[in-house]
């Protein structure tokens, strides 16, 4: 319950947040530039995915139901895979927020180990689809704009995945050695995240849709 | 400051069940029910925003940040939602020309 006196009382610390000379978000700047690049990231592929949805609207038919063009369970264990890393990146954030650096090392070493996971999974998810005759321009399905918007959102996220295992390869190497503080490793867990975040709405709107 | 991290460990493992939870929720709308291709959709835009949120609140830790912080990370999907209006109709005019 808020009485009139604790509004008044917000209203003024709203002031002295906004009013200049502090950060009114109170993080630190790699953090919220880390966010501002994961915010410019989401509008990318919210416009892909945006993209892929008018295209599925405006095709009368879309193939990724037909039996065997996509592996379902498959991809479920990806998503698994993937929702595990983020536990384990954020276990590490926490493991080095409490000082346990070895520990923080071995949960930064699980994420990336899922993450190879992942993206041999997805190798060869691609394999399995170029196999079956689906090119960037084309597919045996007669809906070109289907292989083509999966290549490239699939793409995507799969450099990030790549991009994010150097990253966070890089951090355990730094944590091992002492180099990095807590913040560091918080803000590659920030990204780790937003990779995962990112794979929910490809999961659904690829696969499941 | 043991208590708290003891909390936090059961908050990732809670968030971490809930989200396979919901993986296999989403997985089952294909796989095990056979539901209308409509509420399908409906059903996992819901359950997608569940676990994004979800990710968002504790593995970016979102809330335990200040509640700007969540503003900023709120603000694109309005943005989003936008584009969709704009880019919807479109669509929904092409379809009957095939």
């Amino acid at each position: 319950m808020t009485s009139a006196v604790e509004t008044r009382e917000q209203g003024r610390d709203l002031g002295a947040r906004w009013g200049g000379g502090r950060s009114p978000w109170d993080i630190g700047w790699p953090k919220l530039m880390m966010w501002l690049f994961l915010i410019s990231d989401a509008m990318t592929f919210a416009g892909l995915l945006i993209g892929l949805w008018v295209m599925r609207l405006a095709s009368p038919t879309w193939p990724n139901h037909l039996p065997g063009v996509m592996n379902i369970p498959f991809v479920a264990t990806m998503t698994v895979i993937l929702i595990c890393s983020s536990t384990t990146m954020a276990m590490s954030v926490y493991a080095l927020r409490q000082g346990l650096r070895r520990q923080a090392v071995w949960f930064l070493a699980a994420t990336v180990i899922a993450g190879l996971l992942f993206a041999g999974m997805q190798a060869r998810e691609w394999t399995h689809f170029i196999e079956q005759g689906a090119r960037l321009t084309g597919n045996p399905w007669g809906v070109p704009a289907f292989s083509f918007s999966f290549f490239i959102i699939t793409g995507l996220h799969g450099a990030h995945v790549l991009g994010g295992i150097v990253y966070l390869w890089l951090m355990a190497d730094r944590v091992a050695r002492g180099v990095s503080s807590a913040e560091g490793v918080e803000v590659a867990g920030l990204y780790w995240g937003f990779v995962d975040l990112v794979w929910v709405f490809i999961w659904s709107s690829i696969y499941l849709l | 400051m043991t208590d708290e991290t003891q909390g936090l460990s059961r908050l990732y493992l809670t968030a971490w069940l809930v989200l396979i939870a919901i993986t296999a929720l989403e997985m089952s709308t294909v796989l095990v029910f056979h539901i209308s291709a409509g509420t399908r959709v409906v059903i996992l835009i819901v359950l997608a925003l569940m676990k994004a949120s979800l990710i968002g609140a504790y593995y970016m830790g979102l809330r335990f940040e200040r509640l700007a912080m969540a503003y900023i990370a709120i603000l694109p999907l309005i943005l989003l939602l936008l584009m969709l209006l704009a880019v919807v109709p479109d669509a929904a005019l092409l379809l009957p020309r095939h």
